[in-house]
């Protein structure tokens, strides 16, 4: 597996993962199950789970907890399934979970043996906050996509 | 006792989890992000005190349609206090007894620092985890 540490996502890679992949749109292709390029799309390997977790989402509407939650825009998912495809290009485990946030945004977080615990949330279109927390260490925190 | 008092460090406080933010498979079950505050919180984190009210009557104010899709958990006040957190009460008459704010908690403070206050919901959430006083129906 490659750390997301060591895993640079350039600007224009995830660009390309939300709009063209291969020839095929892949993104709005998995939003909508029923666009005849649907056929054409490769899936998500290992993380093909969370990828239809995030498609999931697209049903949750706002107010989804009860209490005024947002539920992820179109464009939130689009990114997010982009960014789901880059770090499958660069060999990055799957996550373990795969959650919307209360404001609309959504989170990978992947929770290691050891203790470790690292969480991507893309909080807005094409942007990311990461965040990694080492037993015993202080929290790391970046963006994507990597300057 | 009266919801005006200033809440004590031997007092244990509620807070509603939705189902989507707990996995029992995953170490800890629950996520951060139940504890993240949202637009709504502009003055802190909403939390009840346990002496005024029963797990399940946190729950009264939840659209009851979603209602039986909550897990309550109680946290220690004096475990927030050692995260660095403070409670004020804040009585709602418009909602269950025993309303409290975690001021540090705020919209604003946490989007002004994230850095600083997600690595502590992760603290909250462990907290909570080992500590669920109500499940969904």
């Amino acid at each position: 597996m490659s750390s997301l540490l060591d895993c640079p996502i350039p600007e224009q890679a995830w660009l390309r993962e939300v709009g063209q992949r291969n020839g095929a749109f892949t993104v709005p292709a998995r939003l909508d199950a029923a666009l005849e390029s649907q056929r054409d799309v490769p899936d998500a390997g290992p993380w093909e789970p969370a990828v239809m977790k995030l498609v999931e989402f697209e049903h949750l509407g706002d107010n989804w907890d009860g209490l005024g939650a947002r539920a992820p825009s179109s464009e939130m998912l689009a990114s997010a399934i982009g960014l789901a495809y880059c770090f499958l290009e660069q060999a990055v485990d799957p996550p373990d979970c795969v959650v919307p946030g209360l404001e609309g945004s959504v989170m990978f977080e992947w929770h290691d043996p050891d203790g470790t615990y690292t969480e991507v949330e893309i909080v807005r279109p094409l942007y990311a906050e990461v965040m990694v927390i080492e037993p015993g260490k202080p929290a790391r925190h970046w963006t994507l996509p990597t300057r | 006792m009266d919801e005006q008092e200033p809440v004590q460090d031997d007092e244990f406080v509620y807070r509603r989890i939705p189902r989507i933010f707990f996995d029992s498979a995953i170490a800890p079950p629950i996520r951060r992000e139940a504890f993240r505050p949202t637009h709504n919180d502009t003055t802190g984190l909403s939390v009840f005190r346990a002496a005024f009210l029963r797990p399940e009557d946190a729950l009264a104010h939840v659209d009851p349609a979603k209602r039986s899709d909550y897990y309550v958990v109680r946290l220690a006040v004096a475990d927030l206090r050692a995260l660095g957190l403070t409670l004020v009460a804040n009585p709602d008459p418009n909602g269950p007894p025993g309303h409290a704010l975690i001021p540090e908690l705020s919209w604003p403070a946490y989007q002004a620092d994230k850095a600083r206050w997600k690595p502590i919901l992760f603290e909250l959430a462990k907290l909570a985890s080992a500590a669920i006083v109500h499940q969904p129906s």
